[in-house]
């Protein structure tokens, strides 16, 4: 009776134990945010929309363009969500549909590869000057 | 049995305070008294997406996204910013980046022209190198709006970089960033303009221009 007793108990405390590990790593693995330096979160409308928030990553661009192409020849603002670019714009081949529509890059049915961001990321330059100024410990605390 | 029930309870208790204390400390040493606690290791720079923070690891694309770290291990180094010179990798061809949407032929339109503009105070004159600026962006992207194009017409100050606006619309988002003073900064004072590092010189001081408006 008693051994038939202690057994699940001691898988409760396994359990447990497990549990609380796994709690454990994630308060240390989530210390701020660290994301890469240009990454533009755009947050006009995707969270009312129920969408993630887009991540435009700067570097992985400027790879391949030089910044006139986007910002002057697509007429993309130097403004984190100051350019009003809805979906319907882009299908319509405006700002990222210039490129991402199956011909120069992939085209838009890959919603999660843009609209990848934490829900309730605020519109910003990731670890921009302006950022770290208002949050120096470069953590969570957004413009 | 009781007994065994309370102890258990007891090294519950005694896990959960243990693990409710860690936070507080610095995660790796457990020490709240560490060198440089707000600066980024380098171990967490360039970090893979799933693990940027701002990139939602739910999301299964985001296991398809590139890690920054795997683009730039042929690149050139820089100190801030991407931890990328990107200038360099583009002057060694690390990098073809496109003048043109869809033409991978199409060639920049350089302009090579310095601008020395004589700081205040004790850091060395500023060299705007319009060369390097020209491989990458349009003339329109910066004339009027930014700068206007006349000798003399732009109050620029470090403030205002910091705030986001002149150079800082640029450096301090995705060119690299001020902490990068002497990549500016780069002329003694006192230099003759024209000389080694500055070709053609239009010199566009503040000071001069309170005297000649």
């Amino acid at each position: 009776m008693m051994s038939v007793a202690m057994k699940p108990s001691r898988w409760a405390r396994v359990a447990f134990a497990v549990a609380m590990s796994v709690i454990l790593f994630s308060l240390f693995a989530y210390r701020g945010s660290y994301a890469e330096y240009g990454d533009v979160v755009i947050n006009n409308y995707s969270d009312e929309a129920g969408m993630r928030p887009v991540i435009f990553p700067h570097w992985f661009h400027r790879i391949r363009f030089r910044c006139k192409v986007c910002h002057a020849d697509l007429g993309f603002k130097f403004q984190a969500g100051g350019n009003d670019i809805n979906m319907l714009k882009i299908i319509d081949g405006e700002y990222c549909g210039a490129c991402h529509n199956g011909d120069v890059a992939w085209s838009v049915e890959n919603c999660d590869l843009c609209h990848s961001g934490k829900a309730k990321t605020p519109t910003q330059v990731h670890e921009s000057t302006l950022q770290k100024l208002i949050s120096p410990g470069g953590g969570a605390g957004l413009q | 049995m009781n007994y065994q029930k309370r102890l258990i309870q007891i090294g519950l208790v005694a896990f959960a305070l243990l693990i409710d204390g860690f936070p507080v400390a610095d995660a790796q040493t457990g020490n709240p008294n560490t060198f440089n606690r707000l600066m980024k290791p380098p171990s967490k720079r360039n970090p893979p997406p799933a693990r940027d923070g701002i990139h939602d690891p739910e999301n299964v694309a985001t296991e398809s996204l590139q890690p920054p770290k795997e683009a730039f291990s042929a690149l050139p180094k820089g100190k801030g910013g991407n931890y990328v010179d990107w200038v360099q990798a583009l002057d060694e061809k690390k990098i073809g980046p496109r003048f043109d949407r869809v033409d991978a032929d199409a060639k920049p339109i350089i302009m090579d022209l310095n601008i020395v503009r004589e700081v205040k105070g004790s850091m060395p004159n500023v060299v705007y190198p319009h060369k390097q600026h020209t491989e990458w962006l349009d003339c329109s992207n910066c004339h009027p709006a930014i700068f206007i194009p006349q000798k003399g017409a732009n109050q620029i100050s470090m403030a205002s970089i910091l705030l986001g606006e002149k150079c800082g619309v640029c450096h301090g988002k995705v060119a690299f960033p001020v902490s990068e003073c002497r990549r500016c900064h780069s002329q003694p004072k006192g230099q003759a303009a024209g000389s080694a590092s500055t070709k053609a010189t239009p010199v566009a001081s503040q000071a001069e221009t309170s005297k000649n408006p």
